[in-house]
């Protein structure tokens, strides 16, 4: 296998496990919470996933800049 | 000085706040593991890529040295910072509330020591007394075994103040001992009296008149409708019936408390329903409930919030979580004021609101705190350390303290906003307290 596709689907892999911990979290914003501060989580948890969106956003890129 | 009136359990309560955080705290370290992965995933092609003289110092082995060494380690921190503050959130939540328990706790120690003098001799004084007013020997064991006149130390204006009960000290909590085993022995009995002898249930037909009145927009309202419930004083329950601008048939009904301190007459708010509902029975004054609903057209998916002071509120809170009862009839939420209602488990749906003060002993009654779920709100008031001086004189005496005019004011404070847990319940029931409404009050009497 020639170092480029390695690298893409190293790239790839990378990207699965930023996929699956975005649904981790987005799994527990979605829970039926039951406090009173259930808002202020949610909002907390959201922060979290754009965080984790944007590092896929540019992992993405890498792969598509790779050829 | 702050009102002494405190909340515990519901959407604001230690259960439910650390349950959501731990949700939270889990996932994100889940996810902060995800995220190493990655990083370590990409920082092993960046050392293979290195090694090739061709890819040594191209753009994409830059790109992945920067996502794995820069990137990645930042968002993982970051992500695993907000599991450790989160989990630091719980922590100091649940510090925060064991702090507040045993600033409370002395006042606690006070009330459950109350509770557990009175609400023994209190009970059998119940039954004892009505069972005494028909004759029984019954009455005459529960004199021989507690060597007491128990009439005479349970009734409210000879009770001694819980202050006076911490005095006594163990000592004399140990004396009580050998008569709190003597008094279980004559509840036992009296459970097999009720079991054995007292009549048939009730299947009666029910008598119904229009009242007038405006319908409850708030639960200190609620508690007045209580009240003017109990001035039936013949077993009568109150339903408030409207259409909402939703199309769905909402209706509140309002349970009495104890009318009836015998057990022989046909007022099934009586010291009979106390002793059925202490053993885990359905007493007739539930089935005056069911039948009034039915009475009133109630079907199911009708939204009903049922509402009871003292017994009532134990009738409400059985029925509540009665199968039987809730497939027929859908109970939204339940309002109860000086319940004993610690032993009787509700269904998650249901959201409850209890109103207990602690000066009150009925409350106590069933020797076990309510349990602290997401659904279930109870609201402490120590009303005669209120800063309102009415409220004070209110709750006086142990009687006072049970009465509907008391918890009034509590409902109020609940009203005006007390916890996020009472703030939550009242969004819960915002359609049952619904101020465009234009209800049809109805009671029913058995």
């Amino acid at each position: 296998m020639d170092p480029l596709t390695s690298a893409r689907i190293a790239l790839m892999r990378a990207i699965d496990d930023v996929e699956a911990a975005i649904a981790t979290v987005r799994a527990a914003q979605e829970v039926d919470w039951v406090s009173a501060l259930a808002a202020r989580y949610r909002a907390e948890l959201y922060e979290v996933i754009r965080d984790l969106a944007r590092f896929r956003d540019h992992l993405e890129y890498v792969r598509a800049e790779s050829g | 000085m702050t009102e002494p009136i405190w909340s515990t359990g519901g959407s604001g309560g230690e259960h439910a706040v650390t349950q959501d955080l731990e949700w939270a705290v889990r996932a994100l370290r889940a996810a902060a593991q995800r995220v190493a992965d990655a990083g370590h995933v990409l920082a092993l092609k960046r050392a293979s890529l290195q090694l090739d003289p061709d890819l040594h110092h191209s753009a994409l082995a830059a790109n992945l040295g920067y996502a794995a060494h820069v990137k990645a380690p930042i968002l993982e921190d970051s992500v695993q910072d907000m599991a450790t503050r989160l989990a630091k959130v719980a922590q100091a939540y649940i510090a925060a509330e064991r702090s507040a328990r045993q600033r409370l706790g002395r006042l606690d120690a006070i009330t459950d020591r109350a509770r557990d003098l009175a609400s023994v001799s209190a009970a059998s004084v119940r039954t004892g007394a009505a069972i005494a007013v028909m004759g029984s020997p019954l009455a005459w064991a529960a004199g021989a075994l507690t060597g007491r006149n128990l009439a005479a130390e349970a009734l409210p204006h000879s009770a001694p103040s819980t202050t006076a009960l911490l005095a006594r000290e163990d000592a004399e909590l140990a004396s009580m001992s050998p008569s709190v085993v003597g008094l279980e022995a004559v509840l036992a009995l009296t459970a097999w009296i009720i079991e054995n002898v007292v009549g048939e249930p009730w299947r009666g037909t029910l008598s119904a008149t229009p009242c007038t009145g405006e319908g409850s927009t708030s639960v200190e309202d609620i508690m007045r409708h209580l009240l003017t419930t109990e001035q039936f004083n013949d077993g009568s329950v109150l339903i408030e019936r409207w259409t909402g601008t939703d199309g769905l048939v909402r209706r509140i009904v309002y349970i009495p408390g104890t009318e009836d301190w015998t057990v022989w007459d046909h007022n099934p708010s009586d010291a009979e329903a106390d002793g059925e509902l202490r053993f885990g029975r359905l007493p007739d004054a539930a089935r005056v409930v069911q039948a009034a609903l039915t009475a009133d057209g109630a079907r199911p998916g009708d939204p009903v919030l049922l509402a009871g002071h003292s017994l009532g509120g134990t009738v409400a809170t059985a029925l509540a979580a009665s199968p039987a009862f809730t497939k027929v009839f859908t109970v939204m939420g339940v309002v109860t004021a000086g319940s004993p209602v610690g032993t009787i488990p509700l269904p998650w749906r249901v959201n409850a609101l209890h109103l207990e003060g602690t000066r009150d002993i009925v409350p106590g009654l069933d020797g076990k705190p309510n349990p602290d779920t997401p659904t279930r709100t109870t609201v402490h008031h120590d009303a005669r350390r209120s800063e309102q001086p009415q409220l004070q004189g209110e709750a006086r005496t142990i009687g006072s303290a049970h009465h509907l005019n008391t918890y009034a004011q509590t409902a109020r404070l609940v009203d005006e906003g007390l916890s996020d847990s009472t703030n939550d319940w009242l969004r819960a029931q915002a359609a049952f307290l619904d101020t465009a409404k234009d209800p049809v009050l109805t009671s029913y009497a058995p």
